[in-house]
């Protein structure tokens, strides 16, 4: 069942979508979807519209909506940086319409995943999971190590590169020049970059917002996207998150192929299976409507492994 | 925003339930009421902002406006594969009930944004209360239009580096049962059929209601074809052809407004409708 939902923020209207089980289980536990970009709580071809579709009719309640200033929410644009009030308003609503509520998990992409990751620290005893698809970094300078890490490098290893070295269809001049850009982009310190005047970066404010969050974390990545891999980069050399994805904290899942917002069919469905799989872990000992998923899962899909 | 309410809701459409959304103004007296019809695939979700931005404003003159998501479309039910234009079309029809339902609306101006606005048109005809048409960049031809659309399919195939086929071969797999996947979404046998038995029932975009037609681009004039067609929807002397020079709205992200192409519209309503 999908039913309409508008709350206020300062007084202004937000408006979104919940998605119901077919069933009379209490609920325990809700998936709040936070968009990316400039998009609506649609999603880039209708992704946000079919995963929070697929999550319900697989027991898990969904609420999608569009954060101030977007979609047909009141207010002007405020951008991923200052979404944090929308989403309390959005928990705070949910909290209020579902008295049987124990719990929050937050599906987020793009720059979405970004204000969920700064956001759930001051609210982790509602929030007990974050699943975060290709995090926005807004950093030139990673962007260009990322870049020289995942392009260049494999570029070389590739036959089809050598092909056009050997039969003179490789411009040196060019490659040479986009190659120094980047090289000199990537060098620059990125301590430099200061994120809304707050003296830190906004790579260094995520990495903070991962590490003091003190619940679970599933990060979906897909190979294809510059920004996925970015923030792969990123945890992947911090000493606290390395420790946390040994721990079994953070959890990596990798979609091979994948572009930033899971265009492809296969793709998509992948994602949204992977996605389901870390919900559902995330949120354990979860009553009737846990015990229903799971069921629901080793029906459908099989568990991912990494 | 006090001066309006606003609603959204589920309601009854041709095939499945629909997403609809209401912009009441507080005050009017207003029998005419304006039902939007959303523009193809991306294009309805980049254009998404500047047409709640319009919708607000045409509600402060005292429209009641009226938008909603076809099948298979934003929040409505269904896959996008699963319909047709005709459905759109059903769809549009059921709008209008519900607008009439729910508000003491007796008239409606169909306004549509590109391949909305060929919906729009194809629904007016065989209407008796519609009062006029707003038509922003509107496609008519609705098989080069969705040939265009497929044809992207081998610029992101080009540019992903997979391996592209002709258009010919995307035609062929979509006309003889095979969906064609472009940018996430799938076009279906169903939906490319529905395209070219549009294109054969209305040939010329005709129409004796009072139109605005709206040409929208960085251009300094508009498109040669969108010339020649406007001349087949001037039949009404209230009718309005301009071209106004404003970012395209409808094929980017990060587009807010079109104060332009707003306020012009405004002022053609004002014009046939009164202040």
């Amino acid at each position: 069942m999908e039913r309409t939902i508008d709350f206020s923020l300062a007084h202004k209207k937000l408006f979104g979508i919940l998605h119901l089980p077919e069933n009379d289980q209490p609920i325990h536990t809700f998936v709040l979807m936070i968009v990316g970009g400039a998009q609506t709580r649609i999603g880039s071809h209708r992704m946000y519209v079919q995963l929070a579709r697929f999550l319900c009719r697989n027991g898990l309640p969904v609420m999608r909506f569009d954060y101030e200033g977007l979609g047909d929410s009141e207010g002007d644009f405020v951008g991923f940086e200052y979404a944090g009030p929308s989403i309390r308003a959005a928990v705070d609503t949910l909290y209020l319409s579902f008295s049987s509520l124990q719990r929050v998990v937050i599906w987020a992409l793009c720059d979405g995943a970004t204000a969920a990751i700064l956001y759930a620290p001051s609210d982790s005893e509602r929030i007990c999971s974050l699943v975060v698809a290709n995090p926005f970094l807004e950093s030139e300078t990673a962007k260009a190590q990322t870049i020289l890490k995942n392009y260049y490098i494999r570029r070389l290893m590739q036959a089809d590169f050598w092909r056009k070295v050997l039969t003179f269809q490789f411009s040196i001049k060019e490659s040479a020049s986009s190659l120094s850009t980047t090289l000199r982009t990537s060098a620059v310190n990125a301590e430099e970059e200061d994120w809304l005047h707050t003296g830190k970066s906004l790579s260094q404010w995520v990495l903070e917002g991962v590490n003091s969050f003190a619940k679970s974390m599933h990060v979906l990545i897909s190979t294809d996207d510059i920004q996925g891999m970015l923030f792969y980069n990123l945890i992947r050399k911090d000493p606290a998150c390395r420790k946390s994805i040994k721990a079994g904290r953070i959890k990596i899942w990798l979609i091979k192929g994948g572009d930033h917002t899971f265009t492809d069919p296969q793709i998509k469905d992948k994602a949204c299976k992977k996605s389901l799989a870390a919900i559902v872990e995330s949120a354990p000992g979860n009553g009737e409507q846990g015990d229903l998923c799971q069921m629901r899962i080793a029906a459908k899909t099989s568990l991912i492994t990494g | 925003m006090a001066e309006q309410l606003e609603e959204m809701f589920f309601f009854k459409g041709g095939c499945v339930d629909l997403l609809g959304f209401l912009h009441s103004p507080a005050h009017s007296t207003r029998t005419t009421a304006i039902v939007h019809c959303h523009p193809f695939a991306e294009e309805k979700n980049c254009s998404h902002a500047v047409t709640v931005k319009a919708a607000r404003a045409f509600a402060r003159q005292g429209f009641v406006v009226f938008r909603f998501d076809y099948s298979g479309c934003g929040d409505s039910g269904g896959e996008f594969s699963d319909f047709s234009l005709q459905d759109w079309i059903e769809d549009t029809n059921a709008a209008i009930a519900e607008l009439k339902r729910r508000t003491r609306s007796q008239n409606v101006i169909l306004w549509g944004t590109r391949l909305g606005a060929a919906l729009a048109l194809a629904c007016a005809r065989d209407r008796d209360d519609v009062a006029g048409l707003i038509l922003w960049q509107p496609s008519f031809h609705f098989k080069d239009y969705i040939h265009q659309f497929i044809r992207q399919k081998l610029v992101s195939d080009f540019s992903n580096k997979r391996q592209a086929v002709s258009l010919q071969a995307l035609l062929h797999k979509v006309a003889s049962g095979g969906a064609v996947q472009v940018y996430g979404y799938p076009i279906s046998t169903l939906l490319y059929a529905s395209f070219l038995a549009m294109d054969d029932a209305y040939p010329h975009p005709e129409t004796p209601h009072p139109s605005y037609i709206a040409t929208i681009s960085n251009m300094p004039s508009a498109p040669l074809q969108l010339v020649r067609d406007s001349e087949w929807l001037m039949q009404n002397p209230a009718s309005s052809c301009v071209h106004i020079v404003e970012e395209p709205f409808w094929d980017r992200y990060w587009r807010w407004d079109a104060v332009r192409t707003i306020e012009k519209t405004q002022a053609w309503l004002t014009k046939i409708q009164g202040g």
